[in-house]
């Protein structure tokens, strides 16, 4: 007992220590910013006004110069994606304008990252929740266990929202036991934008479960419609 | 000797006292959060009391008012507490069992309020059935608020905890399981069965939970015509094997639930749902990586048509395609005579790196699509357009078919225009006029939409 503990402090407090070295050190570390503002005068704002007339936001010639028709062009263009409202183009409004560089200085990895990070809410949601409830399942399973979320929010015997199914207390194991926060897969995000395009391998079911793993009695008198994988569905 | 024994006597006590203190300290914060957590579940459960009182209240007020414009906000009331009461009671730790009906009945006193707000706003009057449900509605209610509120009296007197969500191991040891607020919910629940049947214009209504598949009138196939199919559809050549991967299929429309082995693939196998009547695609996954996109967007919603063509669906134009990564995702509709017939839709995923189909989803086609008779408009396109804000600048007009909420066809003229900048489709009933519904297109940097 004693020798852990006299192992174990150190450790902790060696681990706190580190803790807050790696945290400082994150929140110091930011992107590079590239913005066109009033004054910009290069090739890319000819990108941004071409862009903004085929949206019918710009009404003049696009040139190579921002001048202040292309801010009140900007602000327009801000306000209908609802982005912050400066008129300066930085990064985001790049990037809703479909304009954002990849042969610029940013590397593959963190343009990937920033991809998994612009999907909607709720797609996001739906994806951790099938990556905490069916890692390691099938593809189509994945799918499915999207759509029974998915089909909840249609059944009025439960919440309509992704957000009010995932975290009913006690609905999913996942969300119980924070497997929801562990690391993302690629294929769940696949998985939930399927599940939200309206794939649904199990034909509308709303409860499944692992008959390794489940005790509950009710679960088990439901009619099993589709197998797939580990999980029984039913409805 | 001695001096030994106390650095080790030192050491000992402070380890003790260290752990100690670690504990209560531990003891303390967890103390800290079930509060927390009881408090959160307390004040869900006095919000959604409060809210079934409201309910209660202005289903009553309902049932005698004589103004149409006061039955308005009342209606308005009972859909706002009747939506904010379900959604507070499905964030408190009871099993699913115990209260979902209670929670279907909140779901559908709201959405058939709102049904009969829209009612409401057409100048049409509530018809006597109507009014009956209201009535019972009303009854309902006061049961529930009663039951509530002598269930919150029980937790605050200590005769019921919180806390079946932890506790479920131990239940086997608990004794009285009988005081558990699930129970409780329970005996609610039975009572609440009995409320009436609501038929209305909304996405819970009886008639949109019980409908029947249009597909199920057509003739039984085999499991090896299924398989036929399902390898015509993927590409003979490309098959080596067929195998069912789930025996227990679904009963909205019972299907043969194939997964097909390709040639020189070994992870992903492609699953291929179809119905046992007609021999129709429900749905297919094919979970491949796609490489890097080579393909236009034009061209691959070209060959979703070809290949929709090749399936036996005529006459399917592309709606909306989406794009992720190398994978398209198009939404095909049915046309007739010109008129675009929305319930009739198939979306298919197009792999941009070779043009193949990797996704077909065609249930909303099954359940919905049927040999329509295509009605000609009372109105003309000049009346139509008066109903149209003059501030949206019209691009393109058509006659098309679109499913309201409660599953029931309309048949509309659809203006589509922007706004400053903003794009949006606006339908117009092309029997009366009213505006029947205003979409505003939502536009992501991989989103398109085709008119």
């Amino acid at each position: 007992m004693k020798k852990i503990n006299t192992i174990l402090i150190p450790l902790f407090i060696v681990y706190f220590i580190a803790d807050i070295i790696t945290q400082s050190l994150f929140l110091k570390s930011y992107s590079a910013v590239i913005s066109y503002n009033v004054g910009s005068n290069n090739s890319k704002v000819k990108q941004i006004e071409s862009k903004l007339k085929q949206l019918g936001f710009f009404k003049g010639n696009p040139d190579n110069y921002y001048g202040t028709d292309t801010r009140e062009a900007v602000k327009k263009f801000q306000r209908s994606r609802g982005l912050k409202i400066d008129g300066i183009t930085g990064n985001a409004t790049l990037k809703a304008l479909g304009l954002s560089d990849n042969q610029g200085n940013n590397n593959s990895s963190s343009s990937k990252s920033s991809q998994k990070t612009a999907q909607s809410a709720d797609i996001n949601l739906l994806s951790r929740a099938i990556n905490g409830e069916a890692r390691g399942e099938p593809y189509v399973g994945q799918v499915a266990v999207g759509a029974v979320i998915v089909n909840r929010t249609r059944d009025p015997r439960f919440p309509r929202t992704i957000a009010g199914v995932v975290y009913q207390p006690g609905a999913f194991t996942a969300v119980s036991d924070g497997q929801i926060n562990a690391k993302l897969e690629d294929s769940s995000l696949k998985a939930a934008r399927d599940a939200v395009n309206g794939w649904d391998p199990t034909s509308g079911c709303v409860f499944y479960y692992n008959p390794a793993k489940t005790t509950n009695k009710w679960i088990w008198s439901r009619p099993v419609i589709k197998i797939i994988g580990k999980h029984h569905f039913c409805k | 000797m001695f001096k030994k024994r106390a650095v080790l006597a030192v050491i000992v006590s402070l380890i003790v006292v260290g752990s100690s203190t670690f504990g209560t300290l531990m003891y303390l914060d967890r103390r800290d959060y079930r509060n927390y957590l009881q408090n959160q579940y307390q004040k869900n459960l006095y919000d959604v009391i409060s809210n079934v009182e409201n309910l209660q209240v202005a289903l009553s007020k309902a049932t005698v008012t004589a103004s149409p414009r006061q039955s308005l906000i009342l209606f308005g009331e009972i859909w706002k507490e009747s939506s904010a009461a379900q959604d507070k009671l499905n964030a408190l730790p009871i099993t699913h069992v115990a209260i979902s009906q209670t929670s279907k009945f909140l779901s559908q006193v709201a959405d058939f309020s709102l049904a009969l707000v829209r009612a409401n706003n057409r100048g049409q009057e509530l018809t006597d059935e109507e009014w009956k449900n209201v009535e019972k509605l009303k009854d309902f209610s006061g049961y529930l608020s009663m039951q509530l509120k002598a269930l919150q009296q029980e937790v605050s007197d200590g005769k019921i905890k919180w806390g079946e969500i932890k506790h479920k191991g131990r239940k086997l040891f608990a004794g009285n399981i009988q005081n558990t607020v699930d129970v409780k919910f329970e005996g609610i629940a039975s009572e609440m069965q009995q409320y009436p049947t609501l038929i209305y214009d909304g996405p819970f209504s009886e008639n949109v939970l019980n409908i029947k598949p249009r597909i199920l009138s057509e003739k039984k196939i085999t499991l090896e015509e299924a398989k036929k199919i399902a390898a015509q559809v993927i590409g003979k050549e490309k098959v080596q094997e067929t195998s069912l991967y789930s025996n227990k299929t679904g009963e909205k429309i019972p299907c043969y639930a194939i997964a097909v082995k390709i040639k020189g693939r070994k992870d992903s196998d492609i699953n291929i749902d179809i119905s046992k009547n007609g021999g129709k695609v429900i749905y297919m996954l094919d979970s491949r990586e796609v490489k890097e996109a080579k393909i236009k967007m034009k061209d691959a919603i070209e060959k979703g048509t070809k290949f929709l063509e090749k399936l036996g669906y005529k006459d399917m134009i592309p709606t909306f395609s989406l794009r992720y990564d190398n994978v398209a995702v198009i939404n095909y509709v049915y046309v007739k005579n010109k008129v675009v017939v929305y319930p009739d839709q198939i979306k298919l995923k197009v792999a941009l790196d070779n043009g193949d189909i990797v996704g077909i989803e065609s249930q909303h086609f099954l359940i919905a699509h049927y040999d329509r008779k295509i009605q000609s408009p009372k109105i003309t396109l000049k009346d139509a357009k008066k109903s149209v804000s003059n501030r949206l600048n019209i691009k393109n007009i058509r006659l098309c078919i679109i499913p309201m909420e409660s599953l029931r066809e309309v048949f509309c003229y659809e203006f589509y225009g922007d706004y400053n900048g903003e794009k949006y489709i606006i339908y117009i009933n092309a029997f009366d006029g009213e505006e029947e519904r205003i979409l505003k297109i939502l536009e992501t940097p991989n989103g398109e939409l085709t008119m």
